[in-house]
């Protein structure tokens, strides 16, 4: 056998090795990004969650503390700002938003015993705590799936794949400390 | 020339099989043990019986599963990360379905928490667990009667998902809470698509590991072997990663184990 056969074979099969692993890499990110979204859709699960109690719960806190304007109306603002948000970054900063005019109602409301004691208020709470604690839960599955794919695209040899067709970092929900506390129920 | 070329592809493969898996710090949590783990010891004998008599019968009668676990304390997690933890370790509930619930109670933390999986959101909503937890668990738990407490909420928690169960939990469920029901698609749809990705990379792999020894002969044999234990890293790696991911729903727990249930966080919790 000649020497260029054995050249050229040894080529065509770097070429078919070469191939192969982009190929996986292609449908490796691909799943990975599908997975991103899958999980992102979970997360707008529960921000949609919150986002239908609050009406209720400012109207509950109203009756009791209706005193206390500045803070519903950040939390009205907040809920708004999240609803015409219209890409992933805008949707954390409103949440985050959010999350902050909460922390600050649920320490006035401390000042008002029958507001605390009321039926309606502690369900709404719970529901309200337990909706955080889902979002929290989502919010790291969707950030775990992220960080994966994060360094996936930037990794020899995904890197090559990624810049070549397209595959963006996507952005970490990263919660205020304050977020990440889900607010307390006493009793 | 030629050994350029194989010089240039072992390069690649040891990139490929290169570990780069960064994976996050999960909560170390006990094992499963069995649907009642008293693991902070406040359960009596007698109490522990007529749990297992109500959980049994509410898995015989709606596939619904509940697990009750007793800690001294979660930390350094909080108990809903624990929780989250442990349900998604254990897998309580059966799977697809997601009814499984469980019942946390940290004794020197004086925290409890009531877990809920995705399929039961619709039957105990946070705010009814709220009420079972005022009214049957914490007064009691308050006077020291723990046992009696863990007795009391799990046979409200039961009656009413035996309530709800008997028209079928299966299908029908009333309020449920918005969106898990529309996600399970995607959830679908990105295992196909891993299923896909696995199978290229096990095909992609074959192909390598028919590729190799082919390149390499002239290397001689011990060579060979090295290159090919490194053609086996991308096989192996990956289908590692993928392993933890999907997360295989076979415990190896001395009882039964769990169905594969799974939980998005819901449920409702509080101190005493």
């Amino acid at each position: 056998m000649k020497p260029v056969w054995i050249i050229l074979g040894v080529l065509v099969l770097i070429a078919v090795g070469v191939g192969g692993t982009a190929v996986s890499k292609w449908n490796q990110l691909v799943s990975m990004d599908t997975d991103i979204k899958a999980k992102w859709a979970q997360v707008e699960n529960q921000l949609q969650r919150r986002a239908d109690l609050i009406p209720n719960l400012v109207e509950t806190v109203k009756g009791f503390a209706a005193q206390e304007r500045t803070i519903l109306e950040a939390i009205a603002n907040a809920r708004a700002k999240m609803a015409g948000a219209g890409n992933v970054q805008e949707r954390i900063a409103g949440s985050n938003e959010l999350s902050s005019a909460l922390a600050r109602l649920l320490v006035v409301v401390e000042n008002y015993p029958r507001l605390k004691s009321d039926a309606t208020f502690i369900r709404l709470m719970d529901e309200l705590a337990g909706t955080e604690n889902r979002l929290a839960v989502e919010r790291k599955r969707y950030n775990d799936s992220v960080q994966v794919y994060n360094v996936a695209i930037r990794q020899f040899p995904g890197t090559l794949i990624a810049s070549a067709l397209g595959f963006k970092e996507q952005p970490f929900f990263e919660a205020p400390p304050a977020a990440r506390q889900v607010p307390p129920v006493k009793f | 020339m030629a050994w350029l070329g194989s010089l240039a592809l072992c390069a690649w493969l040891v990139l490929l099989a290169a570990p780069g898996q960064a994976t996050a710090a999960t909560p170390q949590v006990p094992s499963p043990a069995g649907p009642v783990a008293d693991l902070a010891g406040i359960l009596d004998a007698g109490s522990r019986q007529r749990l297992l008599q109500i959980i049994q019968a509410v898995r015989e009668r709606t596939t619904a599963e509940i697990a009750i676990l007793t800690v001294p304390s979660t930390a350094p997690e909080t108990i809903e990360e624990y929780s989250v933890a442990v349900f998604d370790r254990w897998k309580i509930g059966k799977r697809g379905q997601d009814n499984g619930l469980l019942f946390l109670v940290a004794v020197r933390d004086r925290r409890l928490r009531i877990t809920t999986g995705y399929g039961l959101e619709g039957i105990l909503p946070d705010g009814k667990i709220g009420e079972i937890r005022d009214r049957e668990i914490v007064p009691r738990f308050r006077a020291g009667r723990y046992a009696e407490g863990i007795l009391r909420g799990t046979e409200a928690l039961a009656s009413v998902i035996l309530g709800q169960g008997q028209d079928g939990a299966r299908g029908k469920q009333p309020a449920a809470p918005p969106g898990r029901h529309r996600s399970r698609f995607p959830s679908r749809s990105t295992g196909i698509l891993l299923g896909i990705f696995i199978f290229l990379v096990l095909f992609s792999a074959g192909l390598s590991s028919v590729v190799r020894p082919t390149v390499v002969p002239v290397r001689g044999r011990r060579r060979r072997g090295g290159v090919w234990w490194f053609g086996s890293g991308p096989g192996g790696w990956s289908s590692g990663g993928i392993g933890g991911w999907s997360g295989g729903g076979f415990s190896s727990g001395s009882f039964g184990g769990f169905g594969g249930g799974s939980t998005g966080g819901g449920g409702a919790g509080g101190s005493w």
